[in-house]
């Protein structure tokens, strides 16, 4: 079965995050970003479907962004907030790494 | 038992080697034996000091760095020296002056630059930078586009640096400084080092790992054609970068087992271990860094190294490699899998290292404390890139990597104030870059920040309001936007607490003006009131001493004021320590700045909770106007209910309003020197029709 790992990445300082995989919340929390790896947390899943559907929002701001994702391997997907407020997804089919 | 003895050996071998290259001085040649005597270039640190007696100067707190009046960075040298008259009085003379010179124009990878320290006894220093060109043999001439500290020991704006030298080594250098208004200052510099700076490195290693402490050039065929063969050591880079590296022990080995049962390190075990074998460790500010070859953090193989040095109050002073992490993975097909790892391994420890000096990773110069935004480079080839995030990845990145810092970096770490790169000093991340405001050598306006209520103590909870005082300083009228200072986006607010971090004020709101300019006659002047808490939280709430720092952008210059110092007070008691947790809230932060909420119930409870158990505090006053603004009037809100919006319109309650707004008829003053003038004038105009009728009902009263 394809690991889906959702990185959450860049710009997190304590604001509510939540995951939803396929319209289920699967990851809320309140992450914030080690500056010096660009990395604030990561959640593994196990998703049987060929394809989901991978949505990310801060509640307080509003902000949401989603995508579907291509499951027929394992797949990485790092989430970073922007500046702006604004959520990004990128999708990976190497796991990442930080130093 | 054998292999361990012989990783073991690597690690003391590779330092020896390290230790070795102490005595040669780097070029930016790979010439394995370098001639004596050597051919230094101007480049390096020249001193000045006076032991003489002479008039000292008051002492004056550190501001945040200001960015001052000035020529833009890049327009060259004014030519020759300016027999310019003082305009202003020239700094008395300091006891036991001491400067520092730092020329930046040959050698290793010239920026072009000077820069300096000026400091004498019991004196806040000054430190300046200046972009120089040559101008005629062994003279270089620019202008001083930076300045922090002191600034009355830098009055000047420009700089001509003449250097005196043998054939073979600089000996000194005249340096004139001049422009400003400012008398001219000339000062001979002796010749001190071709570094910059002094670091110390101390490497240790886990049981069971070899360290890659160098790296052999040419032993990758995907490199620059230009790119010379040689063993380049971590310390070579380091001192090419402006350096003078010294290798302190003699390459100890850490025991697995205090990476705890699952020998894997977590950050706190790396401190412990930090502490326990690093010679050098104190927890004080001094150039030395501890790194540590390890084999796994407890994050897994996803980490392949960090700066884990960020608790404490010295930060950036050890740093670790996981080298069974994903950096040990070559490519598949990679023509030299073994070559492409050690050069991972190589990179990856200049990187860490990198973070040490408070270098930011090349896609994060933009964020984090800064006076202006500064650009990123996401493609820059330096060690402080991903080499697998810029485009055509790790194979593109050390095609044409020369085993470098970038020239922001380069300029950083040798001339900013030293603070902001030292280890163990300036907390990481905290002016990780820096960046000159556009200043105007003759600015039209000044800026200044005094605190509402005229004096710079608060008392415990009571939010902090500041006001902007913008003024015209030139003899002639002045147009300016109408709604400048109520316009977060043309301004930078920055609060810092003594011994924290600079934070940036992000308002709750931005609001678009119609555009209408006034006129600002000469020496008239335009004011508005901030209110110091926004989406960044209550940067001002824990007792203590803070400074506060405004900068206005203008479309072709930024006006920047001086620093404001603000306490403080600690609570009376533990009710007041109790409330400030629900008080220093987001929500009840939005309340306050928004002049009211029905919809934020729980902020508005402890707004109630604060008026009627702290009747007689400053901050009830806030709370109370807070409270009333929602009653005064008839107040709208859209109620949702599922797809269904609907405008619900709750009426007012003038007779709650009127009792929330009573301390701003029964104590004016009071009122006035909490809220400030400016917003005390606002809600009495705002509430008046009330404020009449309570006025009115007083009279009949009596």
């Amino acid at each position: 079965m394809p690991v889906l790992k959702v990185d959450l990445q860049e710009g997190f300082s304590g604001e509510t995050v939540v995951l939803l995989l396929n319209g289920s919340e699967v990851y809320r929390g309140t992450p914030k970003t080690r500056t010096q790896i660009g990395f604030a947390d990561t959640r593994s899943f196990d998703l049987p479907s060929p394809q989901a559907t991978l949505e990310v929002s801060t509640p307080r701001s509003g902000a949401s962004k989603s995508t579907v994702l291509d499951l027929s391997r394992d797949l990485y997907a790092g989430v970073s907030l922007a500046p702006d407020g604004s959520i990004v997804i990128h999708p990976s089919s190497e796991p990442f790494g930080y130093v | 038992m054998a292999n361990s003895h012989s990783k073991h050996d690597a690690i003391q071998e590779a330092v020896a080697r390290m230790k070795a290259e102490e005595t040669i001085e780097a070029t930016s040649l790979p010439t394995p034996t370098i001639p004596l005597p050597l051919f230094l270039p101007n480049s390096g640190l020249y001193t000045y000091s006076l032991l003489l007696p002479l008039e000292p100067l008051p002492s004056i707190p550190t501001p945040i760095p200001v960015p001052i009046p000035g020529p833009a960075p890049g327009n060259g040298p004014t030519g020759g020296v300016e027999a310019t008259e003082a305009v202003a009085p020239s700094p008395a003379s300091l006891l036991l002056p001491y400067e520092e010179l730092r020329l930046d124009v040959d050698g290793n990878y010239p920026q072009m630059k000077a820069s300096g320290q000026i400091s004498g006894f019991r004196v806040t220093p000054a430190y300046w930078i200046a972009d120089v060109v040559k101008t005629a043999s062994n003279t270089y001439e620019g202008n001083i586009w930076y300045k922090d500290g002191n600034l009355s020991l830098i009055p000047q704006t420009n700089v001509r640096i003449e250097v005196k030298r043998t054939l073979f080594s600089p000996q000194s250098a005249k340096v004139t400084f001049t422009g400003g208004g400012a008398s001219i200052k000339v000062r001979a510099f002796k010749y001190k080092s071709r570094y910059f700076h002094p670091v110390n490195f101390e490497f240790d290693t886990a049981e069971g790992v070899t360290p890659v402490l160098s790296y052999n050039t040419g032993s990758h065929p995907n490199r620059p054609a230009s790119l010379p063969a040689e063993n380049l050591s971590i310390a070579t880079v380091y001192r090419r970068t402006g350096f003078n590296v010294t290798i302190s022990g003699s390459g100890g080995t850490v025991p697995i087992a205090e990476a705890g049962a699952n020998a894997k390190w977590s950050d706190m075990e790396m401190h412990d271990a930090m502490q326990i074998h690093w010679s050098k460790f104190t927890n004080a500010p001094r150039w030395a860094l501890w790194t540590f070859f390890a084999s796994l953090h407890e994050m897994g193989t996803s980490l392949g190294g960090i700066m884990f040095d960020d608790i404490g109050p010295n930060h950036r002073q050890g740093t670790s490699l996981f080298l069974d992490s994903f950096i040990k993975n070559a490519p598949a097909g990679d023509p030299a899998p073994s070559a492409w790892v050690n050069r991972m391994i190589f990179w990856t420890a200049c990187h860490e290292m990198g973070h040490s000096f408070n270098l930011a990773h090349s896609w994060q110069k933009n964020l984090g404390v800064q006076w202006i935004p500064l650009a990123n480079e996401p493609l820059e080839r330096s060690f402080m890139n991903y080499p697998y995030n810029v485009p055509g990845g790790t194979s593109a990145f050390f095609s044409d990597f020369e085993f470098r810092f970038s020239n922001t970096e380069l300029l950083f770490m040798r001339h900013a104030p030293f603070r902001f790169v030292e280890q163990g000093n300036a907390d990481w991340f905290d002016h990780h870059a820096f960046q000159q405001a556009n200043v105007s050598p003759e600015p039209k306006f000044s800026l200044s920040v005094e605190c509402a209520g005229k004096t710079p103590t608060f008392e415990f909870l009571e939010p902090v309001v500041v006001h902007l005082s913008l003024r015209n300083i030139t003899p002639h009228p002045q147009l300016v936007e109408q709604q400048l200072l109520a316009s977060p986006e043309h301004m930078t607010i920055v609060i810092k607490k003594r011994g924290k971090p600079a934070r940036e004020l992000i308002t709750f709101s931005q609001r678009c003006w119609q555009e209408n300019s006034n006129v600002l006659m000469p020496g008239e002047e335009m004011k508005d009131s901030v209110f110091l808490v926004g989406r960044n939280g209550w940067d001002i709430a824990e007792p203590g001493y803070y400074t506060v720092q405004a900068c206005v952008h203008l479309p072709n210059e930024d006006i920047v004021s001086e620093p404001v110092a603000i306490r403080i007070a600690p609570p009376k008691g533990y009710e007041e320590q109790h409330i400030a947790q629900d008080l220093f809230s987001d929500s009840a932060g939005r309340v306050l700045n928004f002049d009211g909420s029905r919809f934020l119930q729980s902020a508005n409870d402890t707004l109630r909770e604060l008026v009627e158990r702290f009747p007689n505090s400053k901050a009830a006053i806030h709370a109370a106007v807070a409270l009333a603004g929602p009653f005064a009037s008839d107040y709208k809100q859209v109620a949702v209910d599922g797809a269904r919006h609907t405008l619900k319109v709750s009426k007012a309650d003038q007779k709650e309003a009127r009792q929330l707004l009573s301390p701003l008829i029964d104590e004016p003053q009071k009122a006035a020197a909490t809220l400030g003038q400016i917003d005390y004038d606002y809600y009495h105009n705002r509430f008046k029709p009330l404020l009449e009728e309570m006025r009115k009902a007083a009279r009949a009263g009596r």
